[in-house]
């Protein structure tokens, strides 16, 4: 029995995550489904790779295999391979993972505007659906963190910023003073920055529709590659269903998508193929694995932050010049460790040689008598100082001494 | 001076002290500064601004970095006369290379327009770049190899500190801390790159290096026995993108442990003689 692991339904699709839909619209056209269960556990840190969906193989012994093109590759390697794409030509083939990566580099974004960065859609749509999947405390940090990592994807575009600057207050600034420079044309400006945005978006989302919808004109069946199906049916029914499916308060997505009536029509037509039959299973709300698996990762990043091997954390390979790679690799290290050291030290040894050359600061003898004539002399110029100045207060505290 | 004129009405009145004080600097506005003497003037000829060394940039030789290598091939594609001069990311106007200066101009090309500035000036490989099939097949370059060339050059240990530092970070600067600085910098800002095109943010080396072997098969399969992609009579942007790529993989002298970015690229033949073929339409 295989299980499949993935985030939570909503939106009416059985997982609200688009590489969880393809992973699930895949299998569902591989196996029989008496032979997989989907598990809706909506954590990443149940596999090792820390990443959804993830396939659970029990048997012989418990694999976990994360990644759609990692589960595709696990399938195609079996004594008795399965592969959807098998009847499919070597140029077929080639196309449907070009495709998938168009769709995967040019959709992902658009979500992250449309479900993520947008606040309102957010807050009506995301952070509800998601904190609802999640046991406490995770329901409160998970969808922030998810944001932040979605603005920060989508930081090229320059419009997750504009989102921030239409908010933000001018600092200082009084309700009166708000409301006067708003009816000068403030609102104005904000209003033509809001123009500027949605066609910014409508350009992005044409840069993924329409080659798209192109392909769907040119395909022969019903199918992106015509009459079977493949990989990349899988891929853009998760991209294409997650943008397509929310009620969201700002649907520009589904708007546009909906616009390209045959690319909308197909995407539905993939849905009711492809997600049939699959049974939503029941939210599992697992809260001790969960914590654990947060508290366990967090310690260990901290401990990794601080000890400051994180690279070698990375490397999985069972090669057997890892060793030679590591001990190479802590050896460059250190050099550049000791570079530094170097650099420092060469620079304050300098710094210190420039100050006694340069006679700013004089060693020996004569020093201290230097200085005490040079403090006598203060001490003079100070008094006297003070007596022709009569009014302030420094002044005054100096008399009475 | 001494007749003091209206009390000032502000708040805190300024200490007399403090006036003399402010009253021996008057504010005085100097004219701007002219440009430093480094930076581009205006030349005979269009130039595009690359990373590469001072040496290859008067030969014209190919840049060590994929995205100015990219544009600098199809514009010799194009036939379009141009030179090419040393930059570096932080004298960029927008922050990236590379850019273009236009002959006799000053203002500045930036990388995503410089495909359509190529068409302004009737060079340009006539092709739609949204064409599904284009598209496609440019996405999975700028994915999936481009991730692993990335790993390869700035995550693993020994090739970044060899190949990738000493060159990018040589250009922007001479001092040697300076250039330990920025060779941090560059390496996070990889290993950002990276995070944001991986689903879930998780970085697996044998998942990258993986997709990157399925990608170069599936660009071998697409060219098949034509002399460019798509059996065109002309190479175009994808020539040009897969060229920039291939040509680095090969090139980069990685080190004897960490070349899994090499050895996928080298089993499909036909790549690598499209690599050859277009390296000698260059001139290089």
């Amino acid at each position: 029995m295989l299980e499949l692991h993935v985030w939570g339904p909503g939106f009416g699709l059985p997982s609200i995550d688009p590489q969880c839909l393809a992973a699930i619209a895949y299998l569902n056209l591989l196996l029989p489904r008496s032979e997989w269960k989907l598990v809706p556990s909506s954590n990443p840190l149940l596999s090792p790779n820390k990443q959804l969906p993830a396939l659970l193989v029990t048997s012989p012994r418990p694999v976990w295999i994360s990644g759609l093109p990692q589960i595709v590759a696990y399938f195609s390697q079996l004594p008795s391979p399965l592969d959807l794409e098998a009847d499919l030509t070597p140029r077929e083939r080639a196309t449907s993972l070009a495709l998938s990566a168009l769709i995967q580099a040019r959709a992902q974004p658009i979500i992250d505007l449309a479900l993520w960065v947008d606040r309102k859609n957010y807050a009506a749509v995301t952070r509800p659906l998601i904190a609802g999947m999640l046991p406490w405390p995770m329901s409160w940090i998970e969808p922030g963190t998810r944001r932040v990592a979605a603005r920060e994807r989508v930081s090229v575009l320059g419009m997750a910023k504009e989102e921030e600057k239409e908010r933000a207050p001018v600092i200082g600034e009084t309700v009166g003073e708000r409301a006067v420079r708003e009816a000068e044309g403030g609102a104005n400006v904000a209003r033509r920055g809001e123009i500027g945005r949605e066609l910014a978006l409508k350009r992005v989302l044409a840069e993924l529709v329409e080659p798209l919808l192109k392909q769907v004109l040119m395909s022969d069946g019903p199918f992106l590659l015509g009459e079977v199906p493949s990989v990349v049916d899988c891929v853009a029914l998760g991209y294409l269903s997650c943008l397509l499916m929310p009620e969201c308060p700002n649907d520009w997505a589904g708007e546009g998508l909906r616009k390209r009536e045959r690319l909308a029509a197909y995407v539905h037509d993939m849905r009711a193929r492809m997600l049939q039959g699959v049974q939503v299973g029941k939210v599992e709300k697992a809260d001790l694995p969960w914590l654990g698996g947060v508290l366990v990762d967090g310690f260990k990043r901290t401990v990794e932050e601080w000890t400051g091997k994180k690279g070698d954390e990375e490397w999985r390979d069972e090669d057997p010049l890892v060793e030679e790679k590591k001990r190479k690799a802590a050896m460059a290290r250190r050099r550049e460790w000791w570079k530094s050291v170097a650099f420092v030290l060469a620079g304050v040894v300098g710094m210190g040689t420039y100050v006694v050359w340069s006679g700013i600061v004089a060693i020996g003898h004569v020093e201290d008598e230097e200085e005490e004539a040079e403090e006598e002399h203060m001490k003079d110029t100070v008094v006297r100082g003070d007596e022709e100045d009569e009014d302030g207060d420094i002044v005054r505290d100096g008399h009475e001494e | 001076m001494s007749s003091a004129p209206a009390p000032s009405r502000t708040f805190l009145p300024i200490p007399p002290l403090l006036r003399r004080v402010f009253d021996s600097f008057p504010l005085k506005t100097y004219p701007a500064p002219s440009l430093p003497a480094s930076s581009p003037r205006p030349s005979q000829k269009p130039t595009l601004h690359i990373f590469t060394t001072p040496s290859a940039a008067t030969n014209g030789a190919p840049s060590f970095d994929p995205a100015c290598l990219r544009l600098q091939t199809y514009l010799r594609l194009c036939g379009l006369e141009f030179t090419t001069a040393p930059a570096s990311a932080h004298a960029a106007p927008a922050g990236e290379l590379p850019y273009l200066t236009p002959a006799g101009s000053r203002a500045a090309v930036p990388a995503r327009k410089i495909i359509s500035w190529a068409q302004e000036q009737g060079g340009g490989v006539h092709e739609d770049l949204q064409e599904p099939q284009i598209a496609a097949f440019l996405a999975l370059v700028e994915g999936a190899v481009r991730d692993a060339y990335l790993y390869a050059l700035y995550l693993e240990p020994t090739n970044f500190l060899r190949l990738a530092a000493p060159l990018y970070t040589r250009i922007s600067s001479s001092v040697g801390l300076v250039q330990i600085a920025l060779s941090h910098e560059l390496r996070a800002a990889a290993e950002t790159e990276l995070r944001k095109s991986r689903p879930g943010g998780v970085i697996v080396a044998d998942e990258i290096y993986a997709d990157a072997a399925a990608a170069w098969k599936a660009l071998d399969t697409l060219l098949g026995d034509d002399e460019w992609f798509f059996g065109a009579q002309q190479p175009g942007m994808l020539d040009a993108t897969v060229f920039a790529f291939a040509h680095l993989v090969r090139k980069w002298a990685w080190d004897e442990t960490e070349r899994r970015v090499q050895t996928p690229l080298e089993t499909c033949k036909r790549l690598m003689a499209h690599e050859e073929r277009l390296r000698k339409r260059c001139g290089w």
